[in-house]
């Protein structure tokens, strides 16, 4: 490869690649810095990428894992349960539903799946409120199941695994019906294990969303003991009684097992939103 | 009974029903009610019926034309931004003449798993008004003045378009590489034989073929870009901004039903937000041939 | 394939496991579901379950409740205390008031926020005017006003949110400026002026996100944001006025934009602490600020009461402040009611709110008490380097309030005023009276019927 002209591509690429790395890096790096100083200092002056040794120390670091930080591994506890929870019932929920249409003929069935198109296509902000309302009538209000129902059957997950479905050879489910499985047996057995990467990809996906959600769980919410780290992130920036040492070095540690599991997991994320795409 | 269960005319029922029973539950009652209460006055106990009141207030609420601009300019910015970048980003990535790429693929995608509370904490001490905090420590390095960045309509603006481009340009990556696995490297090959160059391929093969990508991204875009509220939530520290610069539809929504307690005139902002999104939606999908595809 | 992915997925349940596990054992004997104060061994004791937005009041309840059941052995009381975040908790208390479940015995709520409860016909909070009336007479009326309505008394304020003026002495001196000369703002921005020439720093401040000091200057005034019927005026003279003063005192480095929007944020403290402000008109119940935040002041601080215009009978304006009031349907209603009475109005539930968080005392029978006034042991005495209550006894007769800030309006314009006034007219240079006239006509459609 001595061509000029692919190595002026090259050198192009990665100049693009270095940019927005750092750009991506930069505000992580400033946050890994910080959470070594002061953080009233912080929030008094505003972080940068400065490194004063003298000024930096492993303080928030003894405090995060003392019990002055006690309610932070609660809130860790409850997210992790919650993610854990969420995103195995949104699979299996979203991979029946998307078999069911994928697999089979049925009267109305595009109306249905007109269904799932309208529901991607109305933000969740608009019915919050409302639903909101409902959830307190249902006597609802301050439980994990309010928080995870009403995504359970998550329209761009259904759609996701539909495309993987109809991607499968029709074959395998008639062989199956031959064999005298069940309709559902079929499913469990045959199905769910070709369907193993796209289950990767949604994980991640779900398990990003549901890790990160904010608003919803804000209003549902009611004891702090019950909040996840995102709520219980936000309650330390209120006018009243602050607690940065906390929230940054908090916010710095939040990050950490997230991508350690999406490091683990990426290939198959890959692989996974890959077969699933949407296709030309 | 049994038999009824298992038979293949009712087992597709079967399946879809978990979904049935939330999209009636959890969406389609409350989309009826915030209908009903668009129409309303609410009150504890009382809700009167008061017609198109609170959508003809709604018309006359500077307030609310203000989170309606900035709504659509974000919007905006966000498809000038997060549908370019990332699918350059992903034909550079995915290119058989880069070589490490995946550790560029895996840092794009943290922000992305990085709580919006934390990268609203971040960015709002980032752009702190005081000459210490790193924005302003870049301006003044270049010998121009100290900004107080999230207080002018520009900076407040140039703010809330970066922390969305940080969250997002990773994923939105991710779809277009998903995207491109599904184009054959050959005529990437056959193209270079020819003697194209690389923005030729890039321009002739990659943004063609990857226009369902671009579809299913611009869709999830746009939805994303008339939704916002969390982005700015954090990054004030709550709902209110200085001249409202960083008030969105959906902020204004939480306004009025939250905070002020109007539900009916909350429910009819969601209303009106509804209908764009659903319209703006159709028009894109219809330019698209969405539904031709879908019906074929 | 299958291996790897059995295998990644047994690690990802060992990861949660483990951190579940380690985290939920170590802790989870330790996490209540919120803090239980007062007689927790009692199984008699009425429980109250009350909502705060502060730790702080944690601890100042604690204190109450203990020395409650002290005073009254047959007569327990326990309260749990959960605390929600701000906006949070407002929030939710207004749902649950609507919807009629869900609301706790007892709650703090925020003055900015308050008259959303006593909006209506059918409010749900608990009048408390017959349990106050043992204290009624010692605590500063204007406070009580704050959280009345129509002769009933919703709310137990927490402070007298005295508005008074610190002063940095050393810096001043330096400046070879003497406060105790400053009466009227004539005085005042003179002295800004002389001082911002000479050392190129900020004299006062100007908040362009809290109208702590805006409210000072439009009560000096005689005005208000109503007009004489109690209708939406905020565009009239008297604010006009106000802001014009307070435009004029900026315009002449008397006053300048505390960085962060207000002196009551931590940008703001950071100013004030390394020395880039001097003058400070807020509120006394800074006071735990400034033994917080602003350290390297310590010894430095005087208090002085806040500049006036001439011949105004106003001479301090309450600012702040969080009134607790009782849930109507509580079951516990009238004994809780009989509790926040003594918790928040007696002579010693002011000491105890001054002594622990610095929160000047409104039962004013304390301010005369030589011995509580002149504490050796109290750090806020310590703090300054002249004493408070000379300043506060001082003020004493010139205690006032805003109508509007006991009416629904009042949360609304103090939002409008925070959000687009300040900012249009400080920080944009906006004509005063078009950004008055535009903020009558955002809170006019608002309050539209």
């Amino acid at each position: 490869m001595k061509n000029p002209s692919i190595l002026a591509r090259k050198i192009l690429g990665y100049l693009l690649l270095f940019l927005i790395a750092l750009f991506i890096i930069i505000p992580i790096y400033a946050l890994f810095i910080a959470s070594f100083k002061d953080g009233t200092d912080m929030v008094q002056n505003g972080i940068n990428l400065k490194i004063v040794l003298s000024e930096m120390n492993l303080d928030n670091y003894a405090m995060l894992f003392s019990k002055a930080a006690l309610r932070y591994w609660v809130w860790y506890k409850n997210s992790m349960i919650l993610v854990f929870v969420q995103v195995a019932l949104t699979l299996i929920v979203s991979a029946l539903v998307a078999y069911g249409f994928a697999a089979y003929d049925f009267p109305f069935k595009n109306f249905f799946f007109f269904f799932v198109l309208l529901i991607m296509s109305i933000p969740f902000e608009i019915i919050m409120l409302p639903l909101y309302q409902q959830i307190n009538e249902m006597k609802m209000a301050d439980t994990y199941s309010a928080i995870f129902l009403p995504f359970l059957a998550n329209a761009s997950t259904i759609f996701f695994f539909r495309q993987y479905i109809i991607g499968i050879p029709r074959e395998i489910i008639e062989a199956g019906r031959i064999d005298g499985a069940t309709e559902y047996g079929i499913f469990f057995r045959l199905i769910i294990p070709i369907m193993k990467p796209s289950f990767a990809a949604m994980a991640i996906l779900n398990g990003m969303n549901s890790w990160n959600n904010v608003l919803w769980p804000l209003l549902v919410l009611r004891t702090d003991q019950k909040f996840t780290l995102p709520i219980g992130l936000n309650t330390l920036v209120t006018p009243y009684g602050n607690n940065y040492d906390l929230l940054i070095v908090g916010s710095f540690f939040a990050i950490i097992p997230i991508v350690t599991l999406y490091l683990c997991f990426q290939k198959y994320f890959i692989e996974g939103m890959t077969a699933g795409s949407v296709k030309g | 009974m049994k038999k009824v269960f298992y038979s293949k005319k009712v087992a597709p029922f079967v399946f879809i029903l978990p979904f049935v029973l939330t999209v009636i539950i959890f969406w389609l009652l409350p989309v009826v009610k915030s209908v009903v209460m668009s129409f309303q006055d609410v009150h504890p106990g009382a809700n009167t019926w008061v017609g198109f009141k609170n959508f003809r207030r709604l018309l006359g609420d500077r307030i609310f034309v203000i989170a309606v601009n900035n709504t659509v300019k974000f919007t905006i910015g966000m498809l000038l931004l997060l549908i370019p970048i990332p699918m350059m980003l992903a034909c550079v990535v995915n290119s058989t003449i880069m070589k490490h790429t995946k550790i560029f693929r895996t840092i794009y995608f943290i922000p992305a798993l990085t709580s919006v509370v934390v990268a609203g904490t971040i960015f709002r001490l980032i752009l702190g008004e005081s000459d210490t905090a790193l924005m302003n420590r870049i301006l003044i390095f270049f010998g121009h003045d100290p900004v107080k960045w999230l207080k002018k309509p520009g900076t407040g603006y140039f703010a809330l378009l970066i922390l969305a481009c940080w969250r997002w340009i990773g994923v939105n990556m991710m779809y277009y590489i998903a995207g491109l696995q599904n184009i054959s490297r050959d005529l990437y090959e056959s193209a270079a034989i020819d003697g194209a160059s690389g923005w030729k391929q890039f321009t002739k093969i990659s943004v063609p073929l990857l226009k369902p990508t671009t579809t299913y991204v611009l869709t999830i875009s746009i939805n994303a870009g008339l939704a916002m509220f969390v982005e700015s939530y954090m990054l004030y520290k709550g709902n209110n901004s200085p001249k409202n610069i960083g008030l969105t539809i959906v902020g204004y929504l939480y306004r009025q039903g939250i905070e002020k307690n109007a539900m009916g005139y909350a429910s009819a902002v969601g209303i009106l937000l509804m209908l764009i999104v659903l319209v703006i939606n159709m028009i894109q999908l219809t330019l698209s041939g969405f539904f031709k595809k879908e019906d074929a | 394939m299958k291996r790897k992915l059995a295998m990644f997925l047994a690690g990802v349940m060992a990861l949660s496991a483990v951190t579940v596990g380690t985290v939920g054992t170590v802790f989870a004997d330790d996490a209540g579901d919120y803090t239980t104060i007062g007689a927790t061994d009692s199984e008699d004791a009425t429980v109250i379950e009350h909502w705060t937005f502060t730790e702080l009041f944690t601890a100042f309840y604690s204190d109450m409740v203990d020395k409650w059941n002290e005073e009254h052995p047959d007569d327990l009381i326990k309260i749990n205390v959960h605390v929600l975040p701000y906006d949070d908790m407002h929030n939710k208390l207004q749902i649950a008031l609507n919807s009629g479940t869900g609301a706790p015995d007892t709650v703090d709520i925020e003055i900015s926020k308050f008259a959303n409860f006593t909006e209506g016909d059918n409010v749900q909070l608990m009048d408390l005017s017959e349990q106050a009336a043992p204290y009624e007479k010692d605590v500063l009326q204007a406070r009580l006003d704050i959280f009345s309505k129509d002769g009933k008394l919703y709310g137990a304020p927490t402070h007298g949110g005295a508005t008074v003026a610190f002063y940095n002495t050393k810096l001043l001196s330096e400046a070879g400026i003497d406060y105790t000369t400053i009466k009227t703002w004539d005085d005042f921005k003179e002295a800004g002026s002389k001082y911002y020439e000479e050392t190129g720093k900020n004299f006062g401040n100007l908040d362009t996100s809290s109208n702590m000091l805006f409210n000072l200057l439009v009560a000096e005034m005689g005005a208000d944001y109503l007009d004489a019927d109690g209708n939406l005026a905020v565009n009239n003279e008297g604010v006009a006025k106000a802001l014009q003063l307070e435009k004029d005192l900026f315009d002449a480095h008397a006053i300048s934009i505390v960085p962060g929007g207000q002196a009551d944020a931590d940008e703001g403290y950071g100013a004030y602490n390394n020395g880039d402000f001097t003058v400070m008109i807020m509120p006394l119940w800074m006071s735990n600020r400034w033994i917080n935040y602003m350290k390297d002041c310590k010894g430095n601080i005087a208090v002085a009461p806040a500049p006036v215009v001439e011949d105004t009978k106003a001479l301090s304006v309450g600012g702040g402040g969080t009134g607790t009031a009782v849930v109507k349907t509580s079951p516990v209603a009238d004994k809780a009611a009989e509790f926040i009475a003594y918790a928040k109005l007696s002579p010693y539930a002011s000491e105890v709110q001054w002594n622990t968080l610095g929160n000047d005392p409104m039962n004013t029978t304390t301010w005369s008490d030589e011995e509580f006034t002149h504490n050796p042991d109290n750090q806020f005495l310590e703090y300054y380097n002249n004493n408070p209550f000379d300043t506060l006894n001082a003020i004493k007769d010139g205690f006032v309030l805003l109508n509007s800030q006991t009416t629904k309006y009042y949360p609304s314009i103090s939002n409008e005023f925070n959000t687009v006034v300040f900012n249009a007219v400080f920080e944009d240079g906006d004509d005063i009276q078009e950004t008055l006239d535009i903020a009558q006509d955002d809170l006019t459609n608002e309050f539209a019927e």
